[in-house]
């Protein structure tokens, strides 16, 4: 019920298209069912009864009043036509633009829960699955009901005993669609599922193409897909199989109707019981069509409403996510300087989680200083990083950034002054300088070349042809891993960010350059704070800090001497590093 | 292009995205493997389709016979003609026909299924290996996402066309050719009326299929441009916080969300239109073949039809004839 509602608000200015389609439809289904009714009534019996006495005029005036009906169902299965496309337009429209604003409001952490390709399938196939079940709803879930119980009604009133049919035949078929459709939901499920993960194994392969090759793999890759492949076919045949009772049983009933209208109606006609003749015959057999027609509809409405209840499902599950980043009344909009305090800090991504990614760190960094982060995979240091701009909130005690706790800022301000560079770095479509100004709207051009000569990346963009204004393609394809670096650093120094935070953001860069951009940062930006995540020591032993964490905690702190001098970590790492003995360096 | 070729091996469309329109070379290819693949069971279905084609087809004698006796006894009941005798007989051969036919049916639909996805993981395993060998290089070349849709859309669209497009081809085509029959068996100025109508419905359901199919594609291309973004922005949606950019976002998407709005409106609305039309060009179809019938009827006119020619005379027009004609419009 919940989900409905939620999806209900969704219409809001396609009420009105919405009920004008339901009121059309209603009218369609009227006439519809009239057709046959004047038709036998008016112009079969007639001609019947009267033979070689009937007068052209009757069947002429009867003639124009069906054509007129004909015409007035053809403008009310017209106008409902365009009014049911665009109300399932609209609220599909309305659904992507609530996910997609609902998704702006998420933090790392709302992300985390959802993977970006199942947020791009919710706004995407199963906003079209939701929509085409809504149009269906409008425009069919409406007339089918209706022409059923017309079609049963004028029957009744034409047809008397031999509206008897429908007795057997609206039941068997009723049950026997529904039998079908609940047997068939589940296979189908499992045949979506299937699909999802033979879809997830091709792009897979697409995308690895190259450790495929690289690793003779292919010949394995075959054997995997064929398997699964065999599966979906197994799945999809047996569901398929269930799904094709349909048409026998739907032929039954049909040759049933037939039969026993025939049967039963020329006994009635030609003994003269209850008035029937060759019109209501005729007209009985048209009705018959139409109610297993719209018997047919349902039970089709009913598996697409069934299919598309998962996707509404993955919709509502977004729209009533509940950020977990929230920022307090009165919050701070001003920013002092780029100090930032960790104090007891510990640090889990789900709050259900046993492991703590940080646990009890306690640090100073004063405004304006370079502080160089080492450690293994998993030791805590990009989780350290990401509290500072309060991309996640901590667990336990507090991060400060120039004296006050982040969570008192106001987030834009924050985010605006903190700028980081994120180890999975990425560049969207449109050209250089409009990457560029995502660090500051209002950026000029003299800024933004200054940000690229401190990142190295000036002298590349300019041997271009088109410069600043390149356009860059989606993931940043057309520029190599070092360049694409080089500018997402330049994108985060247009803001003039107090601190700056490069996670792993330079490790495609080679040594040279990565040396240059540390000298432009200590000559140009001396008053910034500049975290710097490394892999290899020599990207930080200038720096005034270096921290050495493991297993979510701080376990040495110091400059590049001392720590060769205390760290047992340190020192096997640049000695792994520079291949030689650090004490002839000394 | 050779590459392509061979990765494409089986999937019904020249290239991604360039769908609708399926031609008749495309259909040729895919029946032939189908029948190499299967050479019983494709067969044996299309026996099976034929044979409830012809018997859907068939109702409208039976029915036309039973009005028949029932005008003549209720008209002259010294006829000699009986319920029991002349009736019964007819809607029991009738029933015959039915049992055979739900038989052919059943069996036909569940080997439908076998063949069609048995077909298609024949399809989906050729693909997958031819696409093992191609180079690195057509990876590089080729968008992600187009490679993807030949293993969705267009095995979707392969799944169509076994499924469905060459089994309704073959049912509509034996329908067509026998009820055409039947009706020059009872009349020809009728066959003629309503052979107009079809002609007309035709041009129409062109005309508005042309139109709509412009929308269609126009559609397409926003769904691609919309997902583009989306896709973008979902990947790119912890670079956006970083950045402050949400809302700059959203209004880039509601930019296109607005067009996405306005080209899937036109096109749903147009495909919509088509149903109604065609429905309702049939009901008008229905009131002239009706009208015109009574009008033979009433004219006493002859009737000129297939039996006239057998019997050498020509029989004026009767109301079983007018009933039968007006179930098989």
């Amino acid at each position: 019920m919940n989900v409905i509602k939620r999806l209900a608000s969704c219409i809001r200015e396609y009420k009105r298209p919405s009920i004008l389609t339901l009121c059309l439809m209603v009218g369609e289904a009227i006439i519809e069912s009239l057709i046959p009714f004047i038709t036998a009534g008016r112009l079969i019996n007639t001609i019947q009864v009267k033979g070689a006495d009937l007068e052209m005029g009757d069947i002429l005036i009867t003639g124009v009043i069906l054509i007129v009906m004909a015409l007035c169902s053809l403008t009310c299965g017209g106008l409902a036509g365009f009014t049911a496309a665009k109300a399932s337009a609209g609220f599909a429209k309305n659904l992507r633009h609530d996910v997609f604003s609902k998704v702006q409001t998420f933090s790392f952490s709302n992300i985390d829960k959802f993977s970006s390709s199942s947020l791009v399938t919710r706004m995407t196939t199963d906003v079209t699955n939701v929509q085409m079940s809504y149009m269906m709803i409008i425009r069919t879930a409406v007339r089918s009901p209706l022409m059923l119980v017309f079609s049963v009604i004028m029957a009744a009133i034409m047809g008397g005993w031999l509206a008897a049919t429908f007795v057997v035949v609206i039941p068997v078929l009723a049950v026997g669609l529904l039998v079908v459709a609940k047997k068939a939901m589940p296979a189908f499920r499992r045949v979506f599922r299937r699909y999802d993960k033979l879809n997830e194994s091709i792009e897979e392969n697409v995308r690895a193409m190259r450790v495929v090759k690289g690793f003779s793999r292919e010949e394995y890759e075959k054997q995997k897909f064929g398997v699964d492949a065999d599966s979906i076919r197994d799945d999809f045949t047996k569901a398929e199989r269930i799904v094709a009772i349909n048409t026998p049983l739907m032929n039954f009933c049909m040759y049933f109707n037939m039969a026993f209208v025939l049967l039963v109606g020329s006994y009635l006609a030609i003994n003269k019981i209850g008035g029937v003749n060759i019109g209501h015959i005729s007209a009985l057999l048209t009705y018959g069509m139409q109610v297993l027609m719209s018997l047919m509809m349902l039970s089709m409405i009913y598996v697409i409403i069934t299919i598309s209840a998962e996707s509404a499902k993955r919709i509502c599950e977004v729209l009533e996510e509940t950020p977990d980043l929230a920022e307090r009344e009165g919050a701070v909009r001003e920013i002092k300087d780029g100090s930032i305090d960790f104090e007891g800090v510990s640090f889990k991504y789900s709050k259900e989680g046993k492991l703590d990614a940080l646990s009890n760190i306690n640090l100073h960094i004063s405004s304006g200083m370079t502080v160089g982060i080492l450690g293994g995979t998993g030791s805590g240091k990009s989780s350290l990083v990401q509290l500072i701009p309060r991309l996640y909130d901590v667990t336990e005690g507090s991060v400060k950034v120039g004296g006050v706790d982040v969570r008192d800022y106001g987030l834009a301000e924050l985010r605006d002054e903190v700028s980081m560079v994120l180890q999975k770095n990425l560049l969207f479509s449109g050209t250089i300088k409009e990457n560029l100004r995502w660090g500051n709207e209002d950026a000029t051009d003299e800024e933004l070349e200054a940000a690229c000569r401190l990142a190295q990346a000036d002298e590349f963009i300019n041997s271009f042809p088109d410069g600043y204004d390149t356009y860059i393609e989606q993931g940043g394809t057309n520029v190599s891993g070092g360049q694409k670096q080089r500018l997402c650093i330049a994108r985060a120094l247009v803001g003039k960010p107090k601190i700056l935070i490069l996670d792993d953001s330079t490790s495609a860069v080679d040594t040279k350059t990565d040396a240059l951009i540390r000298r432009g940062f200590r000559e140009f930006i001396p008053e910034t704070t500049k975290i710097i995540i490394a892999q290899r020591t020599a990207s930080v032993e200038d720096a005034d800090m270096i921290i050495v964490m493991d297993k979510g905690t701080i376990v040495d702190c110091g400059r590049h001497e001392e720590l060769l001098e205390t760290s047992e970590i340190y020192k096997e790492v640049y000695t792994q590093q520079t291949g030689g003995d650090f004490d002839e360096e000394r | 292009m050779k590459k392509d070729k061979k990765l494409r091996e089986g999937a019904p469309n020249g290239a991604p995205g360039g769908r609708p329109g399926m031609d008749m070379k495309v259909l040729k290819r895919v029946l032939r493997d189908l029948f190499r693949f299967y050479p019983v069971m494709a067969p044996m279905m299309t026996v099976g389709i034929i044979f409830a084609a012809l018997v859907s087809a068939i109702p409208a004698v039976f029915l036309q016979q039973v009005t028949n006796a029932i005008d003549v006894i209720l008209k002259n009941p010294d006829s000699g003609l009986t319920w029991s005798g002349d009736v019964v007989p007819r809607v029991l051969l009738l029933i015959g026909f039915y049992v055979l036919s739900i038989i052919a049916v059943t069996i036909e639909t569940q080997m439908a299924a076998i063949v069609t996805q048995g077909f298609l993981g024949k399809m989906r395993k050729a693909m997958f290996d031819g696409m093992q060998d191609l180079p690195i290089k057509y990876f590089d070349t080729h968008k992600h996402g187009d490679i993807m849709s030949y293993y969705t859309n267009d095995i979707d669209t392969l799944r169509q066309l076994v499924g469905q497009s060459f089994p309704t081809l073959v049912r509509a085509g034996v329908i067509v050719v026998s009820v055409f029959f039947i009706m020059l068996y009872y009349s020809v100025p009728l066959t003629l009326l309503i052979l107009t109508g079809v002609i007309i419905m035709i041009l129409v359901s062109k005309k508005l299929g042309g139109g709509f199919a412009k929308y269609f594609i126009a559609h397409q291309k926003t769904v691609g441009k919309s997902e583009g973004y989306v896709q973008e922005m979902m990947n790119g949606q912890k670079v956006i916080k970083v950045f402050n950019r949400e809302r700059l976002c959203l209004e880039g998407y509601d930019k296109i969300n607005g067009e996405l709005f306005e080209q899937n409106y036109r096109a749903n609305a147009n495909a919509n239109m088509l149903g109604p039309i065609i429905m309702n060009i049939g009901n008008v179809i229905y009131v002239i073949a009706a009208i015109t019938g009574c009008m033979l009827l009433v004219g006493g006119v002859g009737n000129p039809n297939l039996q006239s020619l057998f019997r050498g005379y020509m029989s004026p027009m009767s109301v079983s004839i007018i009933v039968a004609f007006l179930s098989m419009t």
